[in-house]
């Protein structure tokens, strides 16, 4: 599932270890979350989202194939 | 503009993927505590043994008692392993899952498979062998996750 978060953490100028403190998870999470390789179950997608300011499909595009 | 392009969005290298596939400060509080008990466990494991096997007339039927001890700190490993899973950051749970699931079908598969073997003419092997292929089995199930989610 392709999402928006790379684009989005680099508007604010957070690293993916900034996120994911704030997101409780580790960074190896983050990057697999932001490359596509692994998609959150829906608590931290929810997190993510509420993180942001924006609805989960504001940052997530489940009709969009990963590349 | 934002620019994107060098920032750390690209695949992680094998040096980042171990030092952050750990998960979380909790977790890894959480797997001290498991390999804590796993070391309880094998530290009473080789002392019983040793005691049982040069001392057994000298510890009586306190033998039966040393013999069950070192399961207390099997139980107290299981119970360490089942916290750090539940509490474990989502990916971390996922590679650890799929890390068991590996090492648990390669020693069935192992043990099943094996029985045939034997029947042909291989060696028999003892339960430890068995146990080695399946804990071996979990933790290259392990890393196979950590690399595919890297």
């Amino acid at each position: 599932m392709k999402n928006r978060l790379r684009v989005l953490r680099a508007e604010r100028n957070w690293t993916q270890a900034t996120l994911a403190e704030q997101l409780d998870v580790s960074r190896q999470t983050m990057n697999a979350i932001e490359t596509g390789k692994y998609d959150p179950a829906l608590p931290l997608a929810f997190k993510i989202a509420r993180l942001f300011g924006m609805t989960i499909e504001d940052v997530f595009d489940p009709d969009a194939p990963t590349s | 503009m934002v620019n994107t392009q060098n920032d750390e969005s690209q695949r992680m290298t094998l040096w980042q993927t171990i030092c952050a596939g750990s998960g979380t400060a909790a977790d890894r509080r959480n797997q001290l505590w498991f390999v804590a008990w796993t070391f309880a466990w094998a530290a009473t494991f080789v002392v019983a043994s040793w005691v049982l096997k040069n001392h057994r007339e000298a510890v009586g039927v306190g033998g039966w008692a040393l013999a069950l001890l070192p399961n207390i700190f099997a139980i107290g490993a299981m119970l360490a392993y089942l916290k750090f899973l539940r509490n474990a950051d989502e990916l971390l749970r996922r590679i650890q899952l799929e890390g068991l699931a590996i090492g648990f079908g390669t020693g069935i598969i192992f043990a099943i498979g094996y029985q045939l073997l034997e029947r042909a003419g291989a060696p028999a092997l003892a339960v430890d062998d068995f146990m080695l292929v399946l804990c071996g089995g979990w933790v290259a199930g392990q890393l196979a996750a950590t690399w595919r989610y890297r």
